[in-house]
Parts: structure tokens; C-alpha cells; sequence
């Protein structure tokens, strides 16, 4: 047996999904589930990569759409895009993605170091890089990611 | 016996958290002088239920510190000694300690000796006042701890009473052919035997039948009769004439009632302060023993046909109370009805303003696991979204209005709702045991401080959730603890300004559209601005030389790190201060505001939301999207005409109603969702505003009302200028619930630029609809007041 702690562990499992027709992926100890894309409920003072609200069995989680929040523009409406509900400590939010491609499992020493990139933002977002056999899979800091939302109450 | 020992002290010191809350309230009412006898009465009870209790668990410093504190209020309840406003203080104060015992003792903590013995001497300068001399006899008051502790009865010999049993053979030998004896040691005289009546003088005549309650509540009497042999010489003997036959016998319903004849004189309060625990859990009557004897001559009820064979019953001496299941009140009432009408008794029952009537007890209550309640909460929460869900699908189907389907679906709707209201109550408390925790915290601050000053409180059934009420405690705590400390004048400073010296704390709670509004004022002398502007200018808060607005300055006793204290006191004045009271305030969901009044006072209040979990609501339609606004917080709805809606200056509309010109917020504009459309009709939600003044949010159309399950936006996302949470419609879509304040507040510009400067950008890149140059009398007017946030809403 295995230590379940995924800091120890010398493999790791990602969940890769498309966003802005590029490759991302997302540790799968963060990812609750897929869905499919509904209608969600927009905020008032939101940045446009925040798409809005929606019910998750009773909570309300935001939806952050990532092709925007990479500026890659924002996701085009399509019957395929999903959304990947994720959690991280005590919050739950969901990515809405074009498309869910596989997971992937990989150790650890295959994940790179985000080379240096102009792009703070993004750099901030990405903690690493893996190599796959068409291209690469940018792997996102979930944390860094939904950052972006206004922490300070009026 | 099940449970164990740490769970039965746990339940002691659960229900001694009651019995210190009904101390206080009573203590509270004798205060004002409206306090009656029963008042006094349970008072004295509570204090005395908390000795008994303490002595069961060994806790002799409570026992004793209980006693003497019962003794001073037996003393006051008999008419010796006279509520003066000193003993008056003194039981309030020694109620403050019998609390800190309490809790010590739940800590394992020991109390400092010297501190108890300070109280102690007080209540004994009130005996002394009284002339009270203890008798030796009430040294001996462990009997409490024999209650709940058969080994600790000392040289009990086995009663007469032989272990219950039904075998029918055991019967003869029984040995219960007389009107029995128990003779009860210590005290018990050898001649005991003698009939009670034929033995009485001028004494008393007690009869005492138990209740099946009694059994249940865990009441012995046998321990009872102990110690009542104890405290004075008493014959008993029991009555076995109510014994059924065998045939009819319900292990569960007790039988024998006993006569008590004390061979001595005590007096008849003295019984009957002896029975205090199970006042209301049996009948108990007391004659002066030269009456008739009616208890002892009054014929058998009809259904007993073995009258002259007696049948061990549950007897005293098996340490087996009867179980909880029987309900009817033992056969001899009626005789003893009549009895006492000859003999005027004093009879004595469970008073029934406090008590259910017919001696059923206090209100049964449950104590649970406030996680559990919140799961219900939680599940009914759902169940009401699912309910919505159902109905909306039912709705869409267009069925005709008598299918049983819709019949069905309304009923359900009446129930989740009943539901709803049913477990929302179960959170809902009375703000009043945290306004009785301050009125503590007044007197020791006064006492601190060498100030006099009193509470008043208005409005304590304010019922408020009971997360709101607990984390209330320490901010209330805070800021009553600063009124006595920096707001209250020394006593010599009132009385030069022409003040009574004593000084006046008011806290009162009250409902006001949709929250609960506290208050916490002081008759005090007022901020001095000129020095806590100083104060703020020394610390580096202020830039020296600003010039703020008298709000503004009030608003900087805020601040982290802010007091004006010249000298730290061991109060208040460490510092942290006003900041911790306006963060814990703000984690409820609560806002605090001051205003002060230089010579006259100063007043914080702090509105808080009713309950965080549901609400009534209004549901609107702002910019294409669904919303809700509580309903509480709305006036009135109106359609204005165009020759209602007025400009002022470039940028401001008022709208004109009754005469009145109010300000017109854009709903849709402050959320950043663009402009309405101009051609569509504006709709007018009048709203109350934090000043109390009123506004006019413009929102398309009011939609449906309906209760909303609110839930929270901030655990997973964030808060939300002008948006307090959100809630899940029928048809599963979020609708956001707008927060009337934060959008009013504008207005007045207290909530300054909504701090939200930082992603207006966003806003404007976010919108959907683009600028519309059409009717200019409602596009143009749409800026908001404030500088900042109407600069930046200008551009587009």
C-alpha cells in the first residue's frame, strides 16, 4: 500500500481537458466530477473570466471559464464543453472546458518546471509541463487560478 | 445504572447553565421590586437545586458557598430580612460567583479560597443583619448528595420491607400484616410505633403520595423520608390501604402513600421546603394534626377488595423506583380533597404560571447536537428548492387545475413550508440569557471602575439565531464592558454635569425589516472627538492636520489599535478594542455603526440578519436576470409615469411620491449589468436606508414573492458589492439576493467607492448591453452619487 498523501507520492494522476485549444491539466485530487454545461447565473462586478453561479445539488459554485482566464478568448459555445467541478480546502468551483480528453498518469520526475515566460499571469498559473506524445499538457494551480476574484468585502 | 458517571455530571453542569439563568432572571425581577413570592421561591429553588446537585459530586465549596446563599434568601422569603438595595447587591454579586463555582468546578478548577470567603462574609453580614443564628442542625445539609447516592445513607438498616418480589409465596412472610413503621434513623425514636394521630400534639400531619413522575424523575422517597428524619424526629408510616389486588397490579403505578407525624415541632414551610424537589410529582398535604385524621379514617376506594391484606408495593427500601409508563394519580385524592376543605391545609402544589399544569412538569425539552439541527436545516433546504422543482415541472405540464397531481403538489408545498418554518424555529432563541450575561458584566465593570451603573434592557424575546446569539457574546461583552469604562462619567463628574450618578447602560434588540437591531448605549459624557483625532493623528492613523467629519472620526475608534484610555485599566484599554467588535459584527453579516453625542452619551448599534438560513423574498427581474430582494426591507412597489421621474444637477434622479423626492437607484447599473432599457416601464421598489431615510431602487418587474433558502456566496466564491448571497430558484437556476443596504448605502456615500475600484474595469468589459443615447431622462440620469464609482461608470 501506497501512502495516499499525493505530496509523497512518486506518481501522479491528471485529469487533461481542452481550453482555448490548448491542452491543460488539473490534478486528479482536486476533481470531483464533470458535468455538463447549464445555464449559470452572471455576477455583478465580476472579471469576465468569472461566467457566473451555478447549482451544484444545492451549493452554489463559480464558474470560471479558463480559456479566458489564459486569455485565450472566451469559450465558444459548443454542446461538448464541460465543466470540471473541482474543490480545493473548503471551496468548490467548476472550469468550464471545451472538451475532457483523458487522465493521465505520469511520476513525478516527468512533470517540468514552467520555463520563463513573459506572461505573469500565467506563469503564476501554471505550475508545470508535461510532455505527451502529441505536444504538451500545461498543468494548472488551481489556487492561483480562481484567485483572481475579489477577496475584500465592501 | 447506564451512564456513566461523567455523563450524569455533565448533564449536572447542563442543567446548572438553567438553574443559573433562572437565578438571573429572578434576581433580575426582584431588582425592579416586582417580585412576588414564587419569584423568590425560584430563586431560592435554583440555587438550591444547584446545592443539591454539587453535593452529589462531592463539590464542597459550591455546597457550602450554595448554602449560606440559600440561608440569606430563606431569610429574605420568611420575612426576616428586608431587600435592601445592598443585599440586593450582595445576591446578585454571590449569584455572579455561585456561576464562576459553577463553571470552576466544570473545569476542575478550584476557586481561590480568599475570593469565596469575601462573598461568604457578605452574605453573612446579611444573616447577621437579620439576626440569624444557624442552628446546628443545618450544618448536616449533605442530604442532596444521598439523592443520587445510596452508599453514602450511612447505618440505613434493611427496612422492614422486604425486596419486591411477586411471587405469591413470598407474600406471608412479607411481614406486613400492621400499618407499617419505617422506622428511620437517625432520629427515629424507639416509640415510634405509636400511631402518629394518637401521638400529635399540636403539630403537623403530613401525607405524601407519590406521582408516577416522581419515580420517573429518578425521586427516591425513601431518601426523602431519610432526610426528613434527619432534619427532625418523624414517625411513618405507610399506607397500604390503596393497594390494588394482585390481579389489577401495575408494577408502574406506586401505591402506598405515607403519613408523616414529626414528634417535634417543625414547622410546616420547613415540610414543605423538604419536598421542594418534588414539588409537582406528588401529592403532598399538610395538616395541623389536630384536624381529623381524614387521611388515616377515610374509607378504601371501591377497587380495593384485599384492603385488609396488604401486598408489598414498590417499596421504599428496594431501590427500585417504579418505571416512567403509568398516568393516573393515585386513588386517595378525593377523600384527601375534602379533608383539607375541614381542615384548611396547607396545600401545596407545582404553581402553574412556571409549571404545566396538573403537576406534569416543566416543559419537557430536548438537548441535541446543534450539528444535527443544522443537517435538518440543511436537508428541509433542499427539500424546498426540490419542492419549487416539482411544482415549477407540474406547472409547465398545463394540466387542468382539479387533477389530483396539482391538488397534490399544492399540499406538498404547505408542508415543506410548515416544515421549513417548524426546523427554523429550532434555531430561533430569545436574545435574553446573553442580555442577562451582561448585566454581570455591567456590575463587575462597575465595580471596577468604582462607577455605579446599571443595565437596561428592552426587548429581550427578541428571538435571533442562535449562531447570531452565541457569537454575540463576546463583541456585546466588549462594548458593554467600554460603556461603563470609557462612556460613564466618574460619579463626581456626573453629578457636576447634573447627571444621577448612577449611570445608565441600555441594551435593547429589536426586529427592523429583516434583521435584528442592537443597541448598546450609555447617558455618558459623549466622544471627545478633539481627542481621539489626536489620539489618531499620535498613532499614525490620521495624517496630522486632516479634516474629517464628525462620522468619520466616530468611525476611527474602529481601527485596529485604537484607544483613547489615558491609563490602561484591567477592563478595557489593551488595545484591542472596537476593531475585534467590528470584525466578529462582520463575520455575522452584521454591520456597527456610532453615534455620539457630546455630554449626552453614546450610542453603537448593530444590525445583524435575522436568521442565516431563509428569508421571505421578493422576486425581481433586473437586467434580464432573476434576482431577489428581501421583502422585508421593500415599502411599497410603484409603476412611476415619466412626470414622477425628476432630474437634479447632471447625473441624479429623484422620483416624486406624495410630494416627496426620493433618490432613484439603477439596480442594473450598480451591479454593473449595463443600463436598463430605456423604453421598458421602470418599476419603483421604495426601500428604507440605513438612515432611515427612504430611496427608490428601479428594477424592470417584480416577479413572484416566495420564502428563499439563502445561500452563501462567500465560501466558494467571494463577496459581492450590493449582493448579500444567493438562492436557488425552481426551475434549479441561481438567483442572486441583493443587499438593499450596500446598494442604499451609495447614497450616502458611507460605504466609501464600494472599495471596488480595483476591478471596475471588468464591469464595463462585462456588460452586455452597450450604452443606449435614447430618452435621455433616463439614461443620462444614471450615475451614481458617489465621486469615485460615478467617474468610472461615467465612461461608458
Amino acid at each position: 500500500m501506497q501512502s495516499i498523501d499525493p505530496a509523497s507520492r512518486l506518481d501522479a494522476e491528471f485529469v487533461t481537458f481542452f481550453a482555448g485549444a490548448q491542452s491543460f491539466s488539473l490534478d486528479i485530487s482536486h476533481v470531483r466530477e464533470i458535468r455538463r454545461w447549464s445555464t449559470v447565473t452572471p455576477l455583478p462586478h465580476a472579471p469576465k473570466e468569472v461566467l457566473g453561479v451555478m447549482n451544484l445539488r444545492g451549493s452554489v459554485i463559480p464558474i470560471y471559464d479558463l480559456s479566458a482566464r489564459f486569455g485565450l478568448g472566451p469559450t465558444q459555445d459548443n454542446p461538448r464543453n464541460v465543466v470540471v467541478v473541482a474543490t480545493i480546502g473548503n471551496q468548490t468551483v467548476g472550469l468550464l472546458v471545451e472538451a475532457v480528453s483523458e487522465i493521465l498518469s505520469v511520476s513525478k520526475s516527468q512533470i517540468q518546471e514552467t520555463p520563463d515566460i513573459r506572461s505573469e499571469s500565467t506563469r503564476a498559473s501554471i505550475t508545470g509541463i508535461i510532455q505527451m506524445e502529441e505536444g504538451m499538457t500545461r498543468v494548472i494551480d488551481l489556487e492561483a487560478v480562481i484567485q483572481c476574484k475579489p477577496k475584500q468585502a465592501a | 445504572m447506564s451512564m456513566s458517571m461523567q455523563s450524569i455530571r455533565d448533564t449536572f453542569f447542563e442543567e446548572c447553565e438553567d438553574l443559573l439563568e433562572a437565578l438571573a432572571e429572578g434576581l433580575a425581577r426582584m431588582e425592579t421590586g416586582a417580585a412576588d413570592g414564587e419569584c423568590l421561591n425560584a430563586v431560592f429553588r435554583a440555587v438550591h437545586s444547584v446545592k443539591g446537585g454539587a453535593g452529589a459530586f462531592a463539590l464542597s465549596d459550591l455546597v457550602a458557598f450554595a448554602h449560606r446563599f440559600e440561608t440569606v434568601l430563606d431569610e429574605i422569603r420568611s420575612d426576616r430580612l428586608s431587600l435592601s438595595d445592598e443585599i440586593m447587591h450582595v445576591l446578585l454579586r454571590s449569584a455572579d460567583h455561585l456561576a464562576d463555582q459553577v463553571e470552576a468546578a466544570r473545569q476542575e478548577r478550584s476557586i481561590d479560597d480568599g475570593i469565596t470567603a469575601g462573598f461568604l462574609a457578605n452574605l453573612d453580614a446579611c444573616l447577621t443583619e437579620a439576626g440569624f443564628e444557624e442552628p446546628a442542625a443545618e450544618e448536616d445539609f449533605g442530604f442532596s448528595a444521598i439523592t443520587l447516592d445510596f452508599g453514602a445513607v450511612p447505618d440505613l438498616p434493611a427496612p422492614d420491607l422486604p425486596a419486591f418480589d411477586l411471587s405469591v409465596t413470598d407474600l406471608p412472610a412479607s411481614g406486613l400484616t400492621q400499618p407499617e413503621q419505617v422506622a428511620l434513623p437517625p432520629n427515629a425514636p424507639a416509640d415510634a410505633s405509636q400511631r402518629p394521630a394518637a401521638a400529635m400534639g399540636q403539630r403537623h400531619l403530613i401525607r405524601f403520595t407519590p406521582w408516577p413522575q416522581l419515580y420517573s424523575n429518578g425521586h427516591d422517597p425513601l431518601v426523602l423520608l431519610t432526610s426528613l428524619a434527619a432534619q427532625a424526629e418523624v414517625d411513618i408510616t405507610p399506607d397500604l390501604s390503596t393497594l390494588p389486588d394482585l390481579t389489577d397490579f401495575d408494577p408502574a403505578k406506586p401505591c402506598v402513600s405515607w403519613e408523616i407525624a414529626p414528634s417535634e415541632h417543625i414547622s410546616a414551610a420547613d415540610i414543605d421546603a423538604h419536598f421542594e424537589f418534588v414539588r409537582g410529582l406528588c401529592d403532598l398535604t399538610i395538616t395541623p394534626a389536630d384536624a381529623p385524621p381524614a387521611t388515616l379514617d377515610a374509607p378504601i376506594p371501591p377497587l380495593l377488595n384485599m384492603s385488609a391484606a396488604p401486598v408489598p408495593e414498590t417499596a421504599p427500601g428496594d431501590g427500585e423506583p417504579a418505571p416512567a409508563a403509568a398516568e393516573a394519580p393515585p386513588a386517595p385524592q378525593p377523600e384527601l380533597d375534602t379533608a383539607s376543605e375541614n381542615a384548611a391545609p396547607l396545600r401545596r402544589r407545582a404553581p402553574k404560571s412556571e409549571e404545566d399544569a396538573e403537576g406534569r412538569g416543566p416543559k419537557p425539552t430536548l438537548r441535541v447536537d446543534l450539528e444535527r439541527v443544522d443537517r435538518l436545516i440543511n436537508a428541509v433546504g433542499e427539500l424546498i428548492i426540490n419542492q419549487a422543482m416539482i411544482e415549477q415541472s407540474v406547472t409547465d405540464l398545463s394540466l387542468p387545475a382539479d387533477t389530483e397531481i396539482i391538488t397534490h403538489t399544492e399540499d406538498y408545498r404547505l408542508l415543506a413550508r410548515d416544515l421549513q418554518e417548524a426546523v427554523m424555529a429550532i434555531r430561533a432563541q430569545p436574545v435574553k440569557p446573553l442580555f442577562q450575561r451582561m448585566s454581570r458584566i455591567v456590575r463587575e465593570a462597575a465595580e471596577a471602575t468604582g462607577k455605579a451603573a446599571r443595565l437596561v434592557t428592552y426587548g429581550e424575546a427578541t428571538e435571533v439565531d442562535k449562531t447570531v446569539v452565541e457569537r454575540l457574546a463576546d463583541p456585546l461583552t466588549h462594548m458593554i464592558r467600554n460603556a461603563v469604562d470609557h462612556g460613564l462619567e466618574s460619579a463626581a463628574a456626573r453629578i457636576a454635569a447634573g447627571k444621577d450618578p448612577e449611570g445608565t447602560i441600555r441594551l435593547s434588540a429589536a426586529h427592523r425589516s429583516g434583521s435584528v437591531i442592537i443597541t448598546i448605549s450609555d447617558d455618558g459624557g459623549g466622544l471627545d472627538r478633539s481627542r481621539v483625532l489626536a489620539k489618531a493623528v499620535s498613532r499614525g492613523l490620521v495624517t496630522e492636520g486632516a479634516e474629517l467629519a464628525d462620522a468619520e472620526i466616530d468611525n476611527l475608534l474602529f481601527l485596529p489599535g485604537f484607544s483613547t484610555a489615558e491609563k490602561i485599566s484591567n477592563l478595557s484599554g489593551r488595545g484591542v478594542g472596537l476593531d475585534v467588535v467590528k470584525n466578529a459584527v462582520g463575520a455575522l453579516g452584521g454591520r456597527i455603526a456610532i453615534s455620539s453625542t457630546l455630554g449626552s452619551g453614546t450610542e453603537f448599534t448593530i444590525s445583524l440578519p435575522l436568521t442565516l438560513a431563509v428569508m421571505d423574498g421578493m422576486v425581481i427581474s433586473v437586467a434580464g436576470q432573476t434576482m431577489v430582494i428581501p421583502i422585508a426591507s421593500v415599502i411599497e412597489t410603484i409603476r412611476p409615469s415619466a412626470a414622477d421621474l425628476h432630474l437634479l444637477g447632471t447625473s441624479d434622479r429623484l422620483l416624486a411620491i406624495r410630494g416627496r423626492f426620493l433618490p432613484m437607484i439603477d439596480v442594473a447599473e450598480c451591479l454593473g449589468f449595463g443600463r436598463r432599457d430605456p423604453a421598458q416601464a421602470p418599476l419603483a421598489l421604495l426601500v428604507e436606508t440605513d438612515a432611515q431615510t427612504h430611496c427608490a431602487l428601479i428594477v424592470d418587474a417584480v416577479l413572484d414573492q416566495r420564502q428563499v433558502v439563502i445561500k452563501g456566496l462567500a465560501s466558494n466564491y467571494g463577496a459581492i458589492p450590493g449582493v448579500s448571497a444567493a438562492t436557488v430558484l425552481g426551475d434549479g437556476q441561481i438567483a442572486l439576493i441583493l443587499d438593499t443596504e450596500a446598494l442604499t448605502s451609495n447614497m450616502s456615500g458611507l460605504i466609501s467607492g464600494r472599495s471596488n475600484a480595483g476591478y471596475l474595469p471588468a464591469v464595463a468589459a462585462a456588460s452586455p448591453q452597450p450604452p443606449s443615447p435614447l430618452q435621455p431622462l433616463v439614461t443620462r440620469a444614471q450615475a451614481l452619487p458617489q465621486p469615485q464609482t460615478g467617474a468610472s461608470h461615467a465612461i461608458h
